[in-house]
């Protein structure tokens, strides 16, 4: 699929490319920045659903860890601690709370990792290497229902914006 | 934001975006310095000797060690817990900077979490060695097995110790690990080298920066941070409960969580401190460690140091207040005029009164100064640790049990040893991975014009 590219070396010249292409009703299919600038991400972004994974996660370890201490100290071993009752509860809290925080954490990381399909060693589809260094990317797709004059006019839109650079490319974004 | 007159500017003079990636990524591309391999060559011998250490407690036994039947926790739960307390300045930085939104963290960050994964692997050794017979260590798992099946002891704070530090490791390495992923990326799209660029390839699992990436991680970030938040408070607070759940004098106070806390942050920061100024130095880094960011740290132990020093102050108050004659011998005679007195007044000089020293200007913003200082608290806190542990055991109730207590060369090498892992790990994260974060330092430093 052929996209047009622009080349920016600062994210306030891609903010207001941003403003004006969505004026002009041109989806943007994505933009690479060296950091998370928020005004870029406010823009073009949605906002995830991570924190809802992670939600059920916690969720799921309060259960799973109450169960678990319950079986084990008072169904499977009751074992008795100078009198003390089996259903110890206000003790269990600690184990309860660290379990909480540790299978919350290790859930986030998990569904972050398959919501963005990352695992080590996979190859990434750099559309310019300086992406993750100085230079801000945009990439428009050029759709087939858009003719070359607007393809065009978009070129110029970017440059007029500052980009250092606008070319075509052909690229498989996900 | 950062332009305040409080915290000063973000980085010292103004810099370009390709800047920042070469000033702070530089050692991972050019060459060690002489330093850095003079600086390895220590903390290997420093390591060696730990490993016969560890080798001579494991093959020999804990006899190697200078406990005895009172003092049956010495240097080993001494430099554990002053390990741990080191270990909690990378998480309170994370906090800082993603759940307090200071900005001025996000030049320690990544350097602090280094130090506290490093700190808490190293603490983590030394209630492991103590076990006696190490192999035998997944005792402490909550498994089934053939022992009745006899389950752990959920309601023991040594159990829930064990579940604090995994945790708190898993935890701080991951957050260190997903915090650098975007710089990852940066290192494998500038290395010129190939095995550099398949490494950072590797480990940067594909990062592009792209809206998703960026939106996704943010929000996972945002997550991880707000779960450490408290996490950071829970984990002292639980080493703390080792000893208040007790009986012993001078161990069973309700104080002592919150002053376990307070007492890591310090150290930790203390620490985090003593690194970044010779970080600055030694990679000319001056223009991003600014004086107005190790001001920020300073005034944090300046709190740090007043709440120490309360403490100590209250727990002698109890102790008189309680009328209790053994919490009286043990804070008031034994430690404040006995025979710990030296350790006790070394450890109030250092801890309570050394930073106040902060509240000038001078003082504050001199970078000999803050080093001096920065070691003094972490000497104090190392002492703090061993009034603890070892005034309180060699004189419990029965004074035909008391003793006293010195550690061997075993002790001394484990201790040594974890200097060892500690420097060995600090100097390969220096030359291998950027101590600041380039993207934050990017996004903080920038003067939007949005």
């Amino acid at each position: 699929m052929q996209h047009i590219i622009g080349i920016f070396d600062n994210d306030d010249k891609v903010v207001d490319a941003i403003h004006l292409l969505k004026k002009q009703n041109i989806a943007i299919a994505d933009v690479h920045a060296p950091f998370g600038s928020h005004h870029i991400l406010r823009d073009l972004g949605k906002e995830s659903r991570i924190p809802y994974g992670s939600v059920l996660s916690g969720a799921f370890a309060i259960i799973a860890t109450f169960s678990f201490i319950y079986w084990t100290s008072v169904i499977n071993y009751p074992l008795l601690i100078g009198g003390k009752p089996t259903f110890a509860f206000p003790s269990w809290v600690v184990t309860i709370y660290l379990m909480t925080i540790l299978l919350t954490f290790v859930g986030t990381v998990i569904i972050f990792q398959m919501r963005t399909k990352m695992m080590f060693g996979n190859k990434a589809p750099i559309v310019h290497d300086e992406s993750t260094d100085d230079k801000f990317i945009m990439i428009i797709e050029q759709t087939k229902d858009m003719t070359d004059q607007q393809v065009d006019k978009i070129k110029k839109l970017l440059v007029d914006q500052g980009a250092l650079e606008v070319k075509m490319q052909d690229l498989q974004i996900a | 934001m950062i332009n305040t007159l409080v915290r000063g500017t973000f980085t010292a003079r103004e810099k370009s975006f390709r800047q920042v990636t070469d000033d702070i990524a530089r050692p991972t591309y050019s060459n060690a310095a002489k330093w850095w391999y003079v600086a390895m060559g220590i903390a290997t011998l420093m390591l060696l000797f730990g490993l016969w250490a560890i080798y001579t407690s494991i093959a020999v036994g804990l006899g190697t060690w200078g406990l005895n039947n009172s003092v049956a926790w010495g240097w080993d739960i001494i430099n554990f817990v002053w390990w741990i307390g080191i270990g909690h300045a990378g998480t309170a930085f994370t906090i800082f900077l993603i759940v307090f939104r200071a900005k001025w963290a996000a030049i320690f960050n990544r350097t602090a979490e280094a130090m506290t994964v490093l700190a808490v692997a190293c603490a983590g050794l030394f209630p492991a060695l103590h076990l006696g017979r190490i192999w035998l260590i997944f005792f402490i798992l909550p498994y089934p097995n053939t022992r009745g099946p006899l389950w752990v002891n959920f309601n023991s704070p040594l159990f829930w110790d064990v579940l604090a530090i995994t945790t708190y490791l898993t935890l701080s390495l991951t957050l260190w690990y997903f915090g650098m992923l975007p710089d990852l990326a940066t290192l494998r799209d500038r290395s010129k080298s190939k095995i550099a660029k398949a490494v950072y390839g590797f480990f940067s699992m594909g990062w592009v920066g792209s809206v998703k990436n960026w939106i996704r991680y943010e929000a996972m970030i945002k997550v991880l941070g707000g779960l450490a938040a408290p996490l950071v408070i829970s984990v002292h607070s639980i080493v703390a409960l080792d000893f208040a759940i007790s009986v012993i004098p001078g161990w069973h106070t309700t104080i002592l969580p919150p002053y376990f806390f307070v007492g890591a942050i310090f150290s930790g920061f203390a620490m985090v401190m003593t690194l970044t100024i010779f970080i600055r130095k030694l990679y000319n880094l001056q223009d991003y460690i600014t004086i107005p960011h190790l001001e920020s740290i300073a005034r944090v132990l300046i709190f740090g140091s007043l709440v120490i020093g309360l403490a100590y102050l209250t727990e002698m108050f109890v102790a008189w207040y309680s009328g209790w004659e053994f919490e009286m011998f043990t804070f008031l005679k034994n430690r404040a005029t006995g025979e710990y007195r030296t350790a006790f007044w070394i450890m109030v000089f250092c801890n309570a009164l050394v930073p106040q020293l902060f509240w000038f200007r001078k003082i504050r913003t001199s970078i000999a100064w803050m080093l001096i200082i920065s070691i003094i608290i972490n000497i104090g806190m190392w002492y703090e640790r061993f009034i603890i542990v070892v005034s309180s055991l060699s004189h419990t109730f029965l004074p035909a049990t008391w003793t006293s207590y010195s550690p061997t060369i075993v002790d001394i090498g484990i201790y040594v040893g974890t200097f060892g892992i500690f420097f060995t790990g600090i100097l390969l994260f220096l030359k291998y991975i950027p101590s600041i974060a380039i993207n934050e330092t990017k996004a903080f430093s920038k003067k939007s014009s949005h």
